[in-house]
């Protein structure tokens, strides 16, 4: 994060990515308790899954 | 405990909250909500050590936020883990059987491009027809009057009986290397049924039986070996011979004469079926030559020749082939008028085919389970097909949610299985473990995104 971003940081954005992190997080444990019981993870996905998870919530959200 | 890669994709995302001036709130009612209130709210830098902390110790009397997102944990996955298994061992077999039987179908009903507006068959002018040596054995016979052919066919038949292929193949041989060579090739190119002498719908012979039948007939006449004397020497024979012989010779003649005539005025289509091989109604014979020079230096097109095959069929007329060679964009605009008709037809073929199937797969799945109410899933059935909009390239969306809509209680099987079709179709390299694994990952995120309320924010700096 750049100087000026570090400024504009107010308490509405800290909640914001608590909010986010929160739901990343479940979003990760979710689909990893799945991982070997009814999906299996494809060998060659290098990303990783918060990675995954965050990018595919970011697609959703309408901002 | 959150994950310190959470905390720096949550960082990510944030970024790109405060580009847009927006803020992200949770719904109370929300799974979610007790699993972030369960962490203390971070200091006003919101520096990620901080967070990390703060999700390991206890902030609240329900427990720590692991033990509360433990339990929504195991309760979605449960969920999602019940929905993939239906969509795996239910839906996914029933849906893939259908698509399967569409496909058959498709091929026996459906016309390829091709099969719809018809072939060019480009003829080329066999060498023989302008060897000097050939020439100069029928020349003779060029004034000769044209016979009734239907007359000969004992003769032919006699022919055909007396020869195997192989002793036609060697009969024909007239010891000019050259002439044999070109008449072989003549042979080999246009004829598949070497030792059968045939006249075609109109009474008439095809070039390569022309040429075959001078040939044998010459080798009558000149009593070249028994058997050809054999045949030579039954009464009546004889004169059938010689006089079917300069008949043919005459008629083969004629015909080279006026093919030069037709090349040299430029004409496409084939006349008559001396030269054609292929008959079929859908296939437009056209002069090599000529053909090659309206599409270069004339604006011709093969779309524009098969536009004119649409419009015309395959027998030649004068005044349209002329218009033809003279007006090529006209054919051109037939073409696409009859490609969009066709593909029209197609759709609609298809539309009907795809529904039908679908549900007479389905009416007779449904009748086979037990414990069902069997009206009310048929009634279903019969809603959903109505339902359903299908259209072109939707043949997998269709089926799956007719297939879910009528047999699953809920959206989310369906959704799951187009999500998987939709990222198989972004993949370069399908790969359905991979798209299994992103769909869960997209599907979850839905799930996730539907407790948020994304709003504009207030900017406060803090110095």
């Amino acid at each position: 994060m750049n100087d000026n971003l570090q400024k504009t940081v107010t308490t509405e954005d800290i909640d914001s990515k608590k909010i986010l992190a929160c739901t990343i997080n479940l979003g990760t444990r979710i689909v990893d308790e799945l991982i070997g019981v009814s999906i299996s993870k494809p060998q060659d996905m290098v990303e990783e899954l918060p990675e995954l998870v965050a990018a595919a919530l970011l697609s959703e959200l309408s901002i | 405990m959150l994950y310190k890669q959470s905390i720096n994709q949550a960082n990510s995302l944030l970024t790109e909250f405060q580009l847009a001036n927006k803020k992200i709130t949770i719904l109370p009612q929300s799974p979610i909500y007790p699993i972030v209130q369960a962490i203390t709210t971070v200091n006003e830098t919101g520096n990620d050590e901080q967070l990390y902390q703060n999700s390991i110790s206890a902030n609240i009397a329900d427990g720590t936020h692991s033990e509360i997102e433990e339990q929504y944990k195991v309760k979605l996955a449960k969920i999602l883990s019940n929905i993939v298994v239906t969509a795996k061992n239910v839906v996914n077999p029933l849906v893939r059987d259908i698509l399967t039987k569409i496909e058959e179908s498709r091929k026996l009903k459906l016309l390829s491009i091709a099969n719809l507006l018809g072939n060019i068959n480009i003829v080329e002018i066999p060498k023989l027809l302008s060897d000097d040596m050939f020439l100069q054995l029928i020349s003779p016979y060029k004034n000769t009057p044209p016979v009734e052919l239907s007359k000969y066919v004992n003769l032919f038949d006699l022919i055909n009986d007396t020869f195997n292929q192989n002793e036609i193949e060697q009969l024909i041989r007239t010891n000019n290397v050259t002439l044999d060579n070109k008449l072989l090739e003549l042979l080999n190119n246009n004829f598949s049924n070497l030792n059968f002498i045939s006249l075609n719908t109109s009474n008439q012979l095809s070039l390569n039986d022309s040429v075959l039948l001078f040939f044998v007939l010459q080798a009558i006449d000149n009593q070249t070996n028994d058997k050809a004397t054999s045949i030579n020497n039954v009464d009546d024979n004889y004169n059938k011979v010689i006089e079917l012989k300069i008949a043919i010779a005459g008629y083969i003649y004629r015909e080279i004469t006026a093919i030069e005539e037709y090349i040299k005025d430029g004409e496409i289509t084939v006349r008559g079926s001396f030269l054609i091989t292929n008959n079929n109604s859908s296939v437009l014979n056209v002069y090599g030559a000529t053909y090659r020079n309206w599409l270069q230096t004339k604006g011709g097109s093969p779309e524009a020749a098969l536009g004119y095959l649409a419009k015309n069929g395959n027998i030649f007329n004068y005044a349209k082939d002329l218009d033809l060679r003279t007006n090529p964009h006209k054919y051109l605009e037939e073409y696409e008028r009859r490609l969009n008709q066709a593909k029209t037809l197609n759709t609609l073929e298809d539309v009907k085919l795809t529904r039908t199937i679908t549900r007479d797969y389905l009416a007779t799945y449904i009748s086979q389970l037990e414990d069902v109410d069997h009206i009310t899933l048929q009634n279903k059935l019969s809603e959903n097909l109505q339902r359903e909009y299908y259209g072109a390239n939707q043949t997998t969306m269709f089926v799956t949610k007719v297939v879910c809509r009528t047999l699953i209680i809920g959206d989310e099987v369906k959704n799951l299985l187009l999500e998987i079709d939709n990222v198989l179709e972004s993949m370069e390299n399908p790969d359905m473990d991979k798209a299994v694994y992103l769909a869960i990952i997209r599907l979850t995120a839905r799930w996730l995104a539907s407790n948020f309320k994304i709003v504009p924010k207030v900017i406060t700096i803090i110095n």
